[in-house]
């Protein structure tokens, strides 16, 4: 064999043995494409099945939206008159809240006032308590009081019924006295016996003031000495002038320093003045 | 190396490597068979 024959010969070999290793290559890591394809179909009819019930699903959900939109209209509309009945209503409301509000402030105003004056009263009723214990107490003590006084009174209508009973005997005793005194020419009058009994000091003086009365004719005068002086009612007393005798005067009412008296006797042709003397040495 | 025209044929080396070189075609022509078999 020629050296070409064995260069072809070893040419051919190397190309035999890569011709096996690209056929052993092939066998044992190329893909069964068909069974690929096969598996990839079958997923397909798959996924379209999926996708057709998937758009069964979602056009029923379309349609359910649908509806639920056209529901949901309705329910806008429903709501839209709703809130405008609402609004109407919230006006209506605030109005009516402005009004309770002012009777609100109105009414806590009137508690306000009432609590203060329920406090006051509170106040007065304590003040009135404690007036009522002092004027318990004070009741009490007018009560003993009165007891104590009334015990006097019984006493005092006890010494009256005496004081009667024994003024009832001396009236009797003062009547048979000046039943005696009449039936000897004695002077019954207490003036009288007054005078009698107690006679003028000698003393002068001067009239103050003549005056005649209003109705009637009799003259008063009043003088400068009283019963400080000694005098009593009863006595009489000379008025004069200078040397002149120009009456008597006999004495009405007597005050500790001055006295009024009622002319009983006039001098003919003379008048009783202020400034004349009067003497009881006469 | 035997004369020629002689009766009795010695195999060379290139001959063996001949009888190799078909057994790989072989080989690799059954792989492609069972490959193609798949479809």
């Amino acid at each position: 064999m020629t050296f070409l024959g064995k260069v072809l010969v070893v040419v051919h070999l190397v190309l035999s043995v890569m011709f096996m290793a690209f056929a052993g290559a092939v066998y044992t890591s190329q893909t069964n494409w068909r069974k690929s394809a096969e598996t990839a179909i079958a997923n397909a009819s798959k996924a379209k099945s999926t996708a057709d019930t998937e758009k069964a699903a979602l056009q029923s959900q379309i349609d359910d939206a649908i509806k639920e939109r056209d529901g949901l209209k309705n329910d806008k509309e429903a709501l839209a008159g709703q809130v405008s009945a609402l609004t109407a209503d919230n006006a209506r409301l605030d109005s009516d809240n402005k009004v309770l509000k002012t009777s609100f402030d109105t009414q806590r105003t009137v508690a306000e006032l009432n609590s203060q004056e329920a406090e006051e009263r509170v106040k007065e009723s304590q003040i009135q308590r404690s007036r009522n214990v002092e004027l318990n107490k004070s009741r009490d003590d007018t009560v003993t009081e009165l007891n104590t006084l009334r015990d006097k009174q019984f006493g005092i209508e006890l010494q009256l019924a005496q004081a009667r009973v024994k003024n009832e005997q001396m009236l009797r005793e003062i009547a048979t006295m000046r039943a005696f005194l009449a039936s000897n020419n004695l002077p019954t009058d207490i003036r009288r016996m007054t005078v009698a009994a107690s006679p003028p000091p000698e003393l002068d003086g001067e009239v103050l003031e003549a005056r005649k009365e209003t109705k009637g004719s009799r003259v008063f005068v009043e003088i400068s000495v009283g019963s400080d002086d000694g005098l009593v009612v009863g006595h009489t007393l000379t008025v004069y002038r200078g040397d002149k005798y120009l009456g008597r005067v006999r004495l009405e009412d007597v005050r500790p320093d001055i006295s009024v008296a009622v002319v009983i006797e006039t001098a003919p042709n003379s008048v009783i003045q202020k400034d004349d003397h009067v003497t009881t040495r006469f | 190396m035997s004369p020629r025209g002689s009766n009795s044929a010695v195999p060379d080396v290139a001959v063996g490597l001949l009888f190799v070189s078909l057994a790989s075609l072989i080989t690799g022509i059954i792989f492609l068979v069972l490959e193609l078999a798949k479809y």
